[in-house]
């Protein structure tokens, strides 16, 4: 038995696909390929899927993990990359397939792009995170409206055209960056129309999630 | 539209995937390179429509002939009809997203009365005059097919054409003549007149309809050279008819999210309640290697894990065991699992049941219709009470500890005494489970009771009877309430309101145009989702409309009466049905196809069931 990782991009009509969908959608793309995936042994054999960290319904992403198992210890990495190409439609691409180096649970940041509509509101977006008075509201599982600060959260906050890229806490303590755009249009007292993009995913002490 | 807009509108509302489109097998085509552009509408949600077989062959078909292409559209929920209307967003298609105001053909199926208002509200929210006599350009022409057109009189003034019958061929040569008729400069109305012509194309604008005093339809007369009589269309041989190689495989999980392998076509029962077992006569079955070839193709392309034979009674087609040998000599290998749903009491034998076990242990549902052998006859369900006994023993002996068991209620004759009996019945079946001497410790047995309640359908025997009031629905489901003693058996049932509104609209005639607009301008849609069904809207509309809802559904109907749907023929007679009805009221079964041929007449076809040596 061999373990998988698969780095892709998911982009385009995929970004209104919700987490649990994917699931059966790669469900489905794996059986197609071809490879020699490894099933459970239940009574319903099903391919064992793993992806690293789910992604927020409309976003895109550039740094999307899948891990999987193969029956043949010795199948060529590349050989997986081709045969799932070969099946998956325009909106995703496979970027990378290696064996896995961290553990899925070892997750402590996410890497995001935001694309505003204009420089001015990139640039606006990018004071408001330095204020030191960033207060999201969120809804918890039980349904209650928990408001919180969240400054001391931001990893870190770059802006170059109309672009924000921020590094945001993810895995265990997550921070979505659809929650400071929220703040950032309470204040400014309109919605701004903001593409978000997955960038990067990131393990203990900032390194790159591999 | 701008996409990007569109796209930001989609993540306001509740499950966007059902209006994003891409999904693996769907078609793109350049608009600028095919000569006919066909809207394929489903009146009802995107999970829903993307679970009807009938599309999935339609879609293929025609998307496999270049100069077609043929898009997706389904009804829009109501939050995103909302955000459509109030950004000016007219009614698209999934694939190119263009509206359909851009199509030539903007296709429906009807395949419940219940959807009506949905098939208007979308030609409105396609930005088109909804009756056919407002839309005058040969350029989008509204057609429709599936069951309910066997009787459409009620939305005949919305639809331009009506496909009677199967649609692989009839739909084709009507899309070759508006190629023809637009080539050569013709008008929509030069265009209906020929296409009257096709067998199987019935052009409702054609025919005039008068009405008695009491209301009653007097005559209806075809004009401009239509024909008398407009037959359904067939195809005769299964095997070679068209079948997809794939399947358009949505995202989001949908109503029906398996591959799914056509058997047969038909039904050699003849059960009178049932318009799907006369609609579609006579039988005509697919080989097994066909049938088990499509199907491991479907899996490959699609990816699905699972496969479920689709007939009207799956242990009834003739080589079942082949088949399923034939299925399981790969379905283990490709890690497929197959569900055969529809099996009939009567023929479930224990070797049936092992294959089953076999494949997968899911819940096991037999359809008795009625509580005693007196209704059971009356119907022509051909069970005994003894079968359906029979049967529940087996199956608890394989281990299974619940059944579910569907009924009706209201069928023509039915007392209190036949309620009484479906209580009854479950009562011995929950009896049977505790007289086995090795039943699983501990485990308590289940018997779900469905109980919907029986509206009368064109082309049935049943054509002429009335329905039952509200009021009696309401009295005789409480009276079944009361029969049933035990926490074993679980009763559930049918909202008595949705089914006296699609009582009134099976058996309607044109004048319920009037009230299906008042209805949709009073917000009546989705009218098959009970969280959207409004009757107070409905009896509104149809007293402002000065029509009696109750003269449709409550009315016994005279041998001799001009039914609104007599000039269709379904190649079933009205004699064979006028038969079928007065054997009803004796109690008199009659043996099914395979047994007897009872002169129903769908041999005019020369094909199927038929012409098999009994």
């Amino acid at each position: 038995m061999k373990n998988v990782r698969v780095f892709f991009s998911k982009k385009g009509r995929l970004r209104f696909v919700s987490h649990l969908d994917m699931n059966r959608f790669f469900t489905r793309v794996l059986r197609k390929s071809g490879l020699p995936i490894w099933y459970t042994e239940g009574f319903n054999p099903h391919p064992y899927l793993t992806f690293a960290l789910p992604l927020s319904l409309g976003f895109e992403s550039i740094y999307e993990v899948l891990d999987f198992r193969l029956i043949e210890d010795d199948f060529p990495l590349e050989e997986v990359k081709n045969k799932l190409s070969a099946v998956l439609p325009e909106y995703v691409e496979i970027i990378k397939v290696s064996e896995p180096v961290m553990k899925a649970g070892k997750i402590t940041a996410a890497g995001f792009s935001l694309c505003f509509e204009n420089e001015k509101a990139a640039t606006e977006f990018a004071a408001f995170l330095a204020t030191g008075n960033v207060v999201i509201t969120k809804k918890t599982k039980k349904g209650d409206i928990k408001v919180e600060e969240v400054s001391e959260k931001i990893i870190s906050v770059k802006r170059s055209n109309n672009e924000v890229c921020l590094v945001l806490p993810a895995g265990n303590d997550n921070l979505n960056p659809s929650l400071l755009v929220s703040a950032f249009n309470q204040k400014q007292g309109r919605e701004y129309s903001v593409g978000y993009t997955r960038t990067a995913l990131y393990g203990q002490s900032n390194l790159l999630f591999e | 539209m701008d996409n990007k807009k569109l796209e930001e509108l989609f993540l306001t509302v509740q499950k966007p995937g059902r209006y994003c489109g891409g999904e693996q097998g769907s078609v793109i085509k350049d608009k600028n390179k095919v000569d006919v552009r066909f809207a394929f509408c489903f009146p009802d949600t995107y999970e829903v429509g993307m679970s009807h077989l009938g599309m999935k062959i339609l879609y293929s078909c025609f998307n496999e002939r270049e100069d077609i292409w043929c898009e997706r559209v389904f009804a829009p929920w109501i939050d995103f009809e909302k955000v459509m209307r109030e950004n000016g967003i007219p009614l698209f298609a999934l694939e190119s997203r263009d509206p359909v105001k851009d199509f030539d053909f903007i296709g429906f199926t009807l395949q419940y009365e219940m959807s009506y208002t949905n098939v208007v509200n979308m030609l409105d929210l396609a930005g088109l005059p909804i009756k056919s006599s407002e839309r005058n350009e040969l350029n989008n022409i509204v057609v429709a097919g599936g069951p309910c057109a066997c009787n459409a009189e009620p939305i005949a003034d919305f639809i331009d054409i009506f496909f009677l019958g199967e649609g692989e061929e009839v739909d084709l040569q009507v899309i070759d003549l508006y190629k023809e008729c637009k080539k050569n400069g013709l008008t929509k109305a030069q265009f209906l007149e020929k296409a009257a012509k096709i067998e199987g194309v019935y052009v409702p604008s054609l025919y005039e309809v008068s009405y008695k005093a009491d209301g009653t339809v007097k005559a209806v007369n075809p004009k401009n050279g239509a024909p008398k009589t407009v037959k359904k269309r067939i195809i005769t041989d299964m095997d070679k008819s068209y079948y997809p190689k794939e399947f358009v495989v949505p995202y989001i999980e949908i109503v029906h999210d398996r591959a799914v392998q056509e058997i047969y076509r038909g039904c050699i029962r003849g059960c009178r309640f049932c318009q799907a077992g006369f609609l579609y006569r006579p039988v005509r079955e697919k080989s097994p290697d066909v049938i088990s070839s499509q199907a491991k193709d479907l899996c490959l392309s699609t990816g699905y894990d699972e496969i479920s034979l689709s007939s009207l009674s799956t242990s009834d087609y003739t080589k079942l065991e082949e088949l399923l040998n034939n299925l399981l000599s790969w379905t283990d290998e490709e890690k497929v699992s197959l569900s055969l749903p529809s099996l009939r009491i009567d023929n479930f034998s224990p070797e049936l049941l092992s294959k089953i076990n076999h494949i997968r242990k899911s819940g096991l549902t037999f359809a008795p219709e009625a509580g005693t052998q007196r209704l059971r006859d009356v119907i022509n369900k051909n069970i005994t009470e003894k079968e359906i006994l029979d049967t529940c023993r087996i199956a608890f002996a394989g281990g299974h500890t619940s059944v579910k068991l569907y009924f009706m209620l209201g069928l023509p004759t039915e007392t209190d005494e036949d309620l009484k009996g479906i209580a009854d019945l479950a009562q011995k079946i929950v009896d049977i489970y505790y007289a086995m001497p090795n039943r699983p410790k501990g485990r308590s047995v289940d018997v779900g009771v469905s109980v919907s309640t029986f509206v009368p359908k064109p082309f049935t025997p049943f054509q002429f009877e009335p329905q039952i009031t509200r009021e009696e629905i309401v009295r005789r489901q409480n009276y079944l309430r009361s029969c049933v003693t035990t926490k074993k058996v679980s009763l559930s049932w049918h909202d008595s309101s949705t089914s006296f509104l699609e009582g009134v609209f099976a058996r309607g005639d044109r004048r319920l145009g009037a009230v299906i607009e008042a209805a949709l301008k009073k917000g009546c849609i989705f009218d098959s989702w009970t969280e959207c069904f409004n009757l107070d809207k409905w009896l509104e509309a149809f007293s402002e409309c000065g029509i009696d809802p109750e003269f449709y559904s409550c009315r016994q109907r005279e041998f001799d009466e001009v039914l609104p749907w007599d000039h269709l023929d379904y190649a079933v007679s009205k004699e064979f049905f006028i038969r079928q009805n007065k054997l009803a009221h004796e109690a008199k079964t009659t043996p099914n196809c395979r047994i007897a041929c009872a002169a129903c007449g769908a041999n005019c076809y020369g094909e199927g069931v038929c012409f098999e040596k009994r």
